[in-house]
């Protein structure tokens, strides 16, 4: 073995190491980690969420698989789902496992070769492939064993196809960035790296729009015959695999298989001159300090325009720190950003269901085909709140421990800024939709104010449970602790449930709604004493570390 | 030894380095001084291979860095400024890292681990993760790391960092001793005395540009000081200090006013 690498110019010794040395750094600094991260927080249960999730989405697949006709269409689908799902994959949670920065700090100035070096960065990728591949493919190459009378051909071939169609993407990937590093400096790659992967998230978003219009009882088998027009379709290519194995190939089929061989080979070739320590350098320098300084001019002016409204230092602080963040932080930005399409995307497929009911006409009738787009709605404080606690600059946040200022008070600021800069817009677009729909204003407003109150209560709810200062944690992909992980879709949930009930109950008279506001304005300002009490409490006993985690 | 000629570094329109030009022998231990922005970490990461240089040459033990990065590399041991290290490896795992990158025999690298890291007083703590050391004792760690392969070159980028006053006597030491087994020791730094009292050579670059090369003494004697840190002064033109902090106090009694 180590002749045939020595042949490709790879040192087996150093591959062995650096293979060693990226499961290391995986499995203990990430959501791979197997035991407690420095956080505290336990990241096998975060690798075993990820893990069930990709599993989930695979079982779902495998319900598919019956619907489909013949072995070609069935491997054309999941070859899609796999190329959709691994591709966002690495680009939006495991691009470490192929960018990994911290090398060219650290391995650049050692006697590493760019092909150890490369072989390494795929060998890694392979090994995280295989584990997600598994978990997306897996329960379908079973259920498609099982309906091909467990005949081995079938479930060699597909996961044959699957595993080729994984290679596929991960390689493309890599060599994107690879040759996007060359054509852009890179502020710029950086910016384009994630407006690409919030279309990626997107693209998988709205694929559970069209996937259970195929799980429809009344729907024929789903059948794809090979047509010449598939030579383009990437999921077209190891899908045609299937038909070898159930002989039922044409010349059609093996010209398919023949662009995902070839392309699979050039990216092969293409990846040894560009994945090297050179490109490990391209990467760190995406890491740093990128964003190009802004003029100043009218923008600053109106941001201090923006910062004389509030009148306490503590809102002035954070609303600083998170126009600053917004500007330079693209995933802040687009997290923020990506709740709009989101928000349509879910209230589209709640259109498809039915209309749009005003509950304050008809009550709860139809309430429940737009049960994910409320959902949603009600997230989005949870989902801002981790936003506004983690930061790559998080080392700077000793200047809240060394100043005068007051922790509770910026733990509270930070809070209703997050629900006046982000929740406030939000749903103002949602009362947009309301009032069209509703062709009634009144009806709109007094709807969105209980689903304001719900959301603030929520806020509140979850700021109890984990006060946080602004921007001062380190950015982990396992940050969230069980506890947290738990009310993020719990407190959704029961906020849902609360608006039924309150629809069903507290909608039917000027009477009963103004009952529901009431009581609605007392529990906030019940919460509301004791978020006060319980933030002073946690902000005494927080204390700066001053590790780099 | 370290020979570099005409050495030019840019960063887009920027001119880092402008044709900079010196040798180190071996056994010598040369100051490489400079103000911030000056040039002196991207030399060093120029010789280091961690930049690619935009002109000019740089030789490591007579293998070019531009054509034999490989043998290069292998031939010194370097501190790096930023104190960069896998944060999640524990101290033993990252210096058998560095052994293992560079094919020591595994008795060896226990033995000088083993050594280093009583010398430095970490022993206790070489199964810690690096997440959890003091910038102090992953500055121990990187010097044992430079020093794990007993490199013919050394390259010392800010070493001293964030050590405290017992381990940098010890470094001192250690690395006068080196030198006079033949090392060749290039220690870039902005504490003065202690260049001043370590390096036989120093040389100042200022604005991408060689603007001093000799020892300490004859360095001061070409500018008329007493001591190397007003020759600095003189020759890398900085504003008078007195000037400055006089400046700074005015600044601070307006504001009261």
């Amino acid at each position: 073995m180590s002749a045939v690498l020595q042949r490709f110019g790879v040192d087996a010794h150093q591959l062995r190491v650096l293979l060693r040395l990226a499961w290391r750094n995986e499995t203990r600094a990430s959501r791979m980690s197997f035991g407690m991260n420095q956080n505290g927080n336990r990241p096998l249960l975060a690798l075993f969420g990820s893990l069930l999730f990709y599993l989930f989405a695979g079982i779902f697949a495998a319900v598919l698989m019956f619907k489909t006709g013949t072995l070609f269409s069935a491997l054309l689908l999941l070859n899609t789902l796999v190329l959709l799902m691994l591709g966002g994959l690495i680009l939006v949670e495991y691009n470490s496992v192929i960018l990994s920065p911290d090398d060219y700090h650290i391995l650049g100035y050692m006697p590493v070769s760019s092909r150890t070096f490369l072989f390494a960065r795929i060998g890694n990728m392979l090994l995280y492939l295989l584990l997600f591949s598994v978990m997306i493919a897996g329960p379908s190459v079973l259920a498609l064993a099982y309906m091909y009378n467990f005949s081995l051909p079938v479930f060699i071939a597909s996961s044959l196809s699957v595993f080729l169609t994984a290679v596929l993407i991960c390689l493309a990937v890599v060599y994107l960035y690879g040759l996007l590093l060359n054509l852009l400096p890179p502020h710029k790659l950086n910016t384009l790296l994630s407006f690409l992967q919030f279309g990626l998230s997107m693209a998988i978003y709205s694929s559970y729009l069209i996937l259970p219009r195929f799980l429809s009882n009344d729907m024929d088998m789903i059948i794809f015959d090979i047509r010449w027009y598939m030579l383009v379709l990437p999921p077209a290519w190891f899908a045609a695999l299937a038909d070898l194995a159930v002989s039922e190939a044409t010349t059609l089929h093996l010209m398919a298989i023949l662009p995902g061989v070839a392309l699979s080979g050039l990216l092969l070739r293409g990846l040894f001159s560009r994945v090297s320590i050179e490109y490990a350098r391209a990467m760190a320098a995406l890491t740093e300090n990128t964003a190009t300084p802004e003029k100043a001019g009218a923008s600053e002016q109106s941001r201090s325009h923006t910062f004389s409204l509030f009148r306490s230092p503590s809102a002035r602080i954070v609303t600083r720190l998170t126009m600053a963040q917004f500007r330079y932080d693209n995933r802040f930005k687009l997290s923020v950003i990506g709740f709009l399409p989101l928000i349509l995307i879910y209230f589209y497929m709640g259109l498809q269901r039915g209309t749009f009911p005003d509950p304050l006409a008809s009550g709860s009738t139809g309430l429940e085909n737009f049960s994910v787009l409320y959902f949603a709605i009600l997230m989005l404080p949870l989902i801002m709140k981790q936003n506004m606690e983690m930061s790559d600059a998080s080392e700077a946040a000793w200047v809240f421990y060394a100043t005068p200022v007051r922790l509770s008070g910026l733990i509270l600021a930070t809070r209703n800024m997050l629900f006046l800069l982000f929740a406030g817009p939000a749903l103002l677009f949602i009362f947009v939709i309301f009032g069209y729909f509703f062709q009634n204003w009144l009806h709109a407003f007094l709807h969105l104010l209980t689903i304001t109150a719900l959301n603030f209560i929520m806020l509140q709810i979850i700021y109890i449970v984990k006060p946080r200062l602004p921007f001062a944690e380190p950015k982990v992909r396992s940050g969230q602790s069980g506890l947290f992980a738990f009310l993020f879709f719990i407190l959704p949930g029961i906020g849902l449930g609360l608006l039924y009930l309150i629809v069903r109950l507290a909608y039917d008279s000027a009477g009963t709604l103004l009952m529901l506001y009431t009581l609605l304005a007392l529990t906030i300002a019940v919460l509301e004493k004791f978020s006060h009490m319980r933030i002073a409490s946690v902000a005494g006993k927080l204390h700066f570390d001053g590790k780099k985690q | 030894m370290i020979r570099i000629e005409g050495l030019r570094k840019k960063f887009g329109d920027t001119e880092a380095l402008k044709g900079v030009s010196f040798a180190v022998q071996p056994g010598e231990i040369l100051g490489l001084l400079g103000p911030n922005g000056a040039g002196k970490s991207t030399t060093v990461k120029i010789l280091t291979g961690l930049l690619p240089a935009s002109g000019g040459t740089a030789w490591l033990n007579n293998y070019n860095i531009a054509t034999d990065p490989i043998k290069v590399k292998k031939s010194f041991g370097y501190v790096p400024e930023s104190g960069a290290l896998y944060e999640s490896l524990t101290g033993w795992e990252y210096l058998e890292l560095v052994a293992d990158l560079h094919h020591l025999d595994r008795g060896v690298f226990r033995q000088r681990a083993g050594e280093f890291l009583d010398l430095f007083d970490l022993l206790a703590d070489k199964d810690r993760r690096i997440s959890g050391y003091s910038k102090g004792m992953r500055q121990k760690i990187l010097i044992s790391a430079a020093l794990i392969h007993n490199p013919q070159v050394l390259l010392f980028d800010e070493p001293l960092n964030g050590v405290d006053a017992n381990t940098a006597l010890i470094f001192k030491q250690l690395l006068k001793r080196l030198g006079e087994q033949g090392k060749t020791i290039l220690f870039c730094s902005h504490v003065l005395e202690v260049v001043e009292r370590l390096c036989t050579r120093i040389v100042i670059i200022n604005e991408g540009l060689v603007v001093a090369d000799g020892t300490p003494e004859a360095i001061s004697e070409q500018t008329g000081h007493a001591s190397l840190e007003n020759a600095f002064h003189q020759i890398t033109g900085a504003a008078d200090a007195d000037e400055k902090a006089e400046e700074f106090l005015q600044a601070l009694e307006g504001l009261k006013a």
